[in-house]
């Protein structure tokens, strides 16, 4: 038997020769002496001293479904999210949609050298026939029937290990690539981290595009506020495509905000993106926490970027100018949840320090929403230099027989469509589809009756 | 042996002729010489006073079979195989029946150490060539699962994954070659690769260099053809140098993971560690590298430890690749 490497005060040299502990090299042969033991112990703990450079918590997970979804994580990312740390931009497209996508991805690939943040990674849905993908039924049956999806979200950050991980989803819900997959995408995410937050900002057909794009809207809308077991989304933007095209705004160098870059902006304001490591209060996902908690899912944004302090004199004022352009149909009266995200350049701040803004919330809310429950002030300091305030203001509670009212009408007319046999072998719905949505829209508002008693 | 024996020899490592015998018939070519050397057993004979000896067989030791007389003929009789591997039979008359007698158990004696020797040598290299097969396993799993770590890094998972299953292939063959016990760790591993944790997929590793580096610590090859050859300390590669080569491997390819991280205080701390290891390698696998290799050594040329050190690790892997035949 050879003798063991190291024992009782004997350390063997490589041709086993014996030699005292503690002797460097054999005296025998000269040969340096390794304790093996303690030598693989340091190795293994060299090892696991790398766990920090393996861990990467992606607390802030942005996601854009279907093609507009992509293109406006795309703005986001390029504007925002690149420079901040710990997210993860994410892009789902079925492959028929997904060339312009590609085009996104590749872009920002080549200029990365830049960012903090990792670019936008893009999953693709894959078709057997390339089509796009036109309706709910499809896009949903695409997302459900993909074996790689889960694998995608968890390697895109994704994970239980962390409990404040808030998920920030961006879809049209008119297209089926956007409508169908997002509800199953986000069931996908709370069942691998059921800690996680979610804030979905869908965008709604324009009141000029065909019923189908309604009809897609309104299936995905009910299965956001009603999954198989449990509401999916915590918190639901709901945007009109006609009424963010006519939203302006004033950026920090005075060019103009509009369009799609106001979605983008709303998505910094919620996370505190603007901000530039001043101090603030952003918390999405204590947002998503209350309104789940209070049962309120569908909120109706209501923004005003770069207003001067100068021109409107109060932020009474400027709340007055938000409510004005809502995103959505708004009903003042119907109003149980008011969320306010302030921005104010640092040099403002002493005037409009956050017991001020909230006495003059609290006055406004009173006098304008007669049967508010709740409200957050979320304070944020901007780097502006201009004397501009940024302000969006969210707003829970109105039932979706008036916010959707359009969206409705054009589902209603499409119903008739989906009642052929033959939808179902092209499409992937059945008839039974329009009573469950039915159900799940009245069960909705029905709630929020209920809570406003 | 008898009187017809002219000279008897003793062994030496060289051929040396051990015994030779006159007036031996060979079948039908003639009377002539027979010789039998440490090494082959010759038969010569003359077809004239003036002419040079014609030899008329030469058959090396290793080749014949068996030996036997025919003792109402005086015949030796050996079986030796040819080229093509085909027995044939040799009759040899010689002049008195105990000379035939003394000739062939000599000549049976000197076959059986001969087989021996074969016997034993082919162990060895046998035993060679599974020390060889399992460091070559032992270097390539590890460089593997510390590449895992660096794809880590970078949030690389599809090279975890191609990674993964790469080590899932060495450790199998490590496990079945070698009964180094590592198979239900990666199988723990490769499983927790699915889940996209990077800090469990982190401890994997961890688990799994610890079952190697514990299991080639603890454990000698079990296996009972090798008898008392893993214990031998002849200056070939043993057991225990591929404890060191598994700690050279894990050390080395940690250097470039810490290049990228920016972490030099670490780099500088290894080294020193890499060159202690690289002084006893060297010893078994540079030096026979060089051997065998046409290349002029890099290692009379580097001073710098650096140097050394990739000087050496490149020896390593060159003297793997070589003697696992994958050149």
């Amino acid at each position: 038997m050879i003798p063991s490497y190291s024992e009782n005060g004997i350390v063997c040299c490589p041709n086993n020769h014996q030699n005292p502990q503690g002797a460097e090299s054999c005296c025998d042969c000269g040969l340096p002496l390794i304790d093996y033991e303690a030598e693989l112990g340091l190795l293994l703990k060299s090892l696991a001293e790398e766990e920090r450079h393996v861990t990467f918590p992606k607390e802030k997970i942005f996601l854009g479904i279907g093609d507009q979804g992509c293109r406006l994580i795309d703005d986001f990312y390029r504007s925002w999210g690149r420079s901040m740390k710990g997210t993860a931009h994410l892009m789902i497209n079925s492959a028929g949609d997904a060339e312009e996508s590609l085009d996104i991805h590749h872009s920002n690939k080549n200029s990365m050298k830049k960012y903090m943040s990792p670019p936008p990674s893009l999953h693709v849905f894959h078709t057997s026939t390339g089509k796009q993908i036109g309706y709910f039924g499809l896009g949903e049956h695409l997302a459900s029937n993909d074996p790689s999806l889960n694998d995608y979200l968890r390697r895109s950050g994704i994970t239980s290990a962390t409990t404040t991980q808030t998920v920030f989803l961006l879809s049209a819900l008119g297209g089926g690539t956007g409508s169908g997959a997002s509800p199953h995408v986000l069931q996908c995410i709370k069942s691998i981290n059921p800690h996680s937050r979610n804030l979905v900002t869908a965008l709604m057909p324009a009141a000029d595009e065909p019923d189908g794009a309604h009809f897609n809207a309104y299936c995905s809308l009910s299965r956001l506020i009603k999954g198989n077991h449990d509401t999916i989304a915590d918190m639901i933007l709901l945007v009109d495509q006609d009424r963010i095209t006519k939203t302006r705004g004033v950026g920090s160098k005075g060019e103009e905000i509009a369009r799609e870059a106001i979605l983008s902006y709303l998505e910094a304001m919620l996370t505190g993106a603007i901000t530039n490591g001043s101090p603030n209060q952003a918390d999405p996902g204590y947002l998503a926490k209350m309104s789940r908690s209070m049962g309120i899912s569908v909120f109706v944004p209501c923004m005003a970027v770069g207003r001067s302090m100068e021109i409107f004199g109060s932020i009474a004022n400027i709340l007055e100018s938000a409510l004005s352009c809502p995103l959505a149909e708004v009903n003042k009266e119907s109003i149980m949840l008011s969320y306010l995200l302030v921005q104010v350049p640092q040099r403002l701040a002493s005037s409009l320090h956050e017991e001020t803004l909230r006495a003059e919330l609290n006055k406004w809310n009173r006098d304008t929403f007669p049967h508010l429950k709740g409200s957050v002030l979320q304070l944020t300091l901007s780097n502006r230099t201009a004397d501009r305030v940024d302000l969006c203001l969210l707003l829970g509670g109105t039932r979706l027989a008036i916010t959707t009212k359009m969206i409705k009408k054009g589902f209603d007319r499409f119903k008739a469509v989906v009642e052929n046999e033959y939808w179902e072998q092209e499409f992937g719905n059945t008839s039974k589809i329009v009573p469950e949505v039915e159900k799940a829209i009245q069960a909705y508002d029905t709630r929020l009756d209920h809570i406003a008693k | 042996m008898s009187n017809n024996t002219d000279k008897i020899l003793y062994n030496t490592d060289e051929e040396k002729l051990l015994v030779q015998i006159k007036h031996v018939q060979y079948e039908d070519i003639g009377k002539g010489k027979l010789m039998l050397t440490n090494r082959r057993l010759i038969f010569e004979n003359k077809s004239g006073l003036f002419t040079s000896p014609n030899q008329a067989f030469s058959l090396d030791l290793s080749s014949i079979s068996s030996a036997e007389i025919n003792k109402s003929a005086n015949t030796l009789i050996v079986e030796w195989a040819d080229e093509d591997n085909e027995y044939t039979v040799t009759q040899l008359l010689l002049p008195k029946a105990n000379t035939a007698v003394s000739l062939c158990r000599f000549l049976n004696d000197n076959l059986e150490i001969l087989r021996k020797e074969t016997e034993l040598q082919q162990r060895k290299d046998s035993y060679q060539a599974f020390l060889w097969n399992t460091a070559s396993d032992i270097w390539e799993s590890v460089a593997t699962l510390l590449q895992i770590i660096r794809d880590l890094t970078i949030e690389d998972w599809d090279a975890v994954d191609a990674s993964l299953s790469r080590v899932a292939e060495i450790t199998s063959a490590l496990s079945a070659n070698a009964d180094l016990a590592v198979t239900d760790q990666v199988q723990t591993l490769i499983e927790t690769g699915t889940s996209r944790d990077a800090v469990s997929v982190l401890q994997g590793v961890i688990d799994t260099m610890r079952s190697i580096g514990t299991s080639l610590q603890s454990e000698f090859p079990t296996d009972e053809k090798w008898g008392d050859l893993v214990f031998d300390d002849s200056q070939q590669l043993s057991w225990q140098d591929l404890r060191y080569i598994f700690l050279f491997v894990g050390w080395y390819k940690l250097l470039p993971l810490w290049q990228q991280l920016g972490e030099t205080e670490k780099i500088e701390d290894t080294r020193p560690r890499l060159v202690t290891l690289s002084s006893l390698l060297e010893r078994k696998i540079t030096i026979e590298s060089m051997q065998e290799s046409p290349s002029p050594s890099e290692e009379q040329e580097v001073t710098d430890a650096a140097d050394f050190i990739d000087a050496i690790a490149q020896s390593i892997e060159s003297s793997l690749t070589i003697k696992t035949g994958l050149a």
